[in-house]
């Protein structure tokens, strides 16, 4: 009982000794501000739905695929979703306007903390840091990144990558890591205006963590 | 002059006859299990629609369907994802496509779909009110619905609607309601009967 104590306690230690956020090196004032526009015209703005073929992987060893459907409005920060089988069944559907709005769920996805991490994973995919941004440069492998912090939330870093792909990388307010999602877009964006992602791994980090792969069906605009 | 006449004559009488012999056949459920009693295979193509209150636009699903006369069916989507449902003897296999490679899923949901195939299967042969979760009911123009008795079952599907092609013993579409403003509609095409299917297609995904 003592050993495993300790062991407990070890662990703990390591883990807080590895929290800390990636090193950044600053740019000066003008790079960084174009820095900060790039970051921001990776997110699109209006209002879209997205239907997603999604190959989850879960904790346990299960997993599938199915299909999610996902209506978001920038403006107004809601989010319609919808996640069926391949045969249309659908298993959970739930709606976000600042407070959430489950009116569906079949077992395994019929948990209240499940719905709120969906809607999290969403908020994280398609919009916009909330925060205020407080660092921009480069990590240690030169590549770009802008550094957001929302108080009370904890930070989300967006990475560019040299190849059409980004990554977002959100950690809580003690630094650890929770969710690393990597996007990419094979089609080019019309000039001045965002990428669609056709390709994104989530992955949500920790004990009771799922990555989902998610690739873009169908992408329509709601408003032009 | 005349022989116009004898064509028209010809042609109604052709017509009557073709009538007298489907009228009735839809008439009854016990009609139409004997109608589908004729037909031994069925290949046709599908295509599926999920509509709900909150799509913009409903969301299509296209692919095919296999059945041998009593228990063999694949049931085949080639879009969005590519998915495989074998049911031969009874048993059933499900492959679907990860990472751009069809694999045999072993989760949870297998069950649910042998449930669904198997419904499937007596429906393409006629057996509509087998079910005994289920009410089956026909209504004019050829309806077939089937209500749950139970509410555990109502809860997710409020009602099926089945409409019968012209031809005896196939179907044109199938409804599924969760409820009213959210429903699967299956609706068939290509449509060729009793022609040969290799029993490899019902057990293998080739």
């Amino acid at each position: 009982m003592k050993n495993s104590g300790l062991l407990i306690l070890g662990a703990f230690v390591v883990i807080i000794s590895c929290t800390s956020l990636p090193r950044t090196t600053p740019l000066d004032a003008v790079r960084s501000a174009e820095l900060h526009n790039k970051c921001c015209s990776l997110f699109l703005d209006g209002e879209w739905q997205f239907v997603h073929s999604i190959d989850a992987s879960l904790p346990g060893g299960n997993g599938g695929v199915i299909l999610g459907v996902t209506i978001i409005s920038v403006p107004h920060q809601t989010i319609k979703c919808v996640i069926m089988t391949i045969e249309g069944f659908v298993l959970f559907e739930a709606e976000y306007d600042q407070t959430l709005s489950v009116t569906r769920s079949v077992s395994p996805f019929d948990s209240k903390a499940f719905a709120k991490a969906l809607i999290k994973d969403i908020q994280l995919i398609f919009f916009r840091p909330g925060g205020k941004m407080i660092e921009s440069g480069t990590l240690d492998n030169g590549l770009p990144v802008c550094r957001y912090e929302t108080p009370g939330q904890g930070i989300v870093d967006i990475i560019l990558h040299n190849d059409n792909t980004w990554e977002i990388q959100q950690f809580s307010s003690g630094f650890r890591l929770n969710r690393s999602v990597k996007l990419s877009s094979l089609q080019k964006a019309p000039y001045h205006q965002p990428p669609i992602p056709d390709h994104i791994k989530i992955e949500a980090h920790g004990l009771l963590g799922y990555t989902l792969i998610m690739n873009l069906v169908e992408a329509i605009p709601l408003t032009q | 002059m005349n022989n116009q006449n004898t064509s028209k004559v010809l042609f109604m009488t052709i017509m009557t006859i073709a009538a007298l012999l489907f009228i009735g056949w839809a008439d009854t459920l016990e009609g139409i299990k004997g109608a589908s009693a004729e037909i031994t295979s069925i290949s046709a193509e599908f295509t599926q629609e999920k509509h709900m209150k909150i799509l913009v636009k409903p969301l299509v699903s296209k692919g095919a369907l296999y059945y041998q006369s009593p228990m063999s069916l694949r049931w085949e989507y080639y879009h969005p994802v590519q998915s495989i449902l074998l049911m031969s003897n009874g048993k059933i296999k499900r492959y679907i496509q990860r990472n751009k490679t069809l694999v045999q899923d072993t989760g949870a949901n297998l069950q649910i779909m042998q449930i669904a195939l198997q419904e499937i299967a007596r429906w393409l042969d006629g057996r509509f009110d087998e079910n005994p979760a289920f009410t089956a009911h026909l209504e004019p123009g050829r309806k077939i619905i089937l209500s749950p008795k139970e509410k555990s079952i109502s809860r997710l599907i409020q009602r099926i609607e089945l409409i019968l092609s012209d031809h005896p013993g196939m179907m044109k579409s199938i409804t599924i309601f969760e409820s009213n403003d959210s429903f699967t509609k299956l609706i068939f095409n290509n449509v060729v009967l009793n022609q040969k299917i290799p029993e490899s297609r019902f057990r293998t995904i080739r």
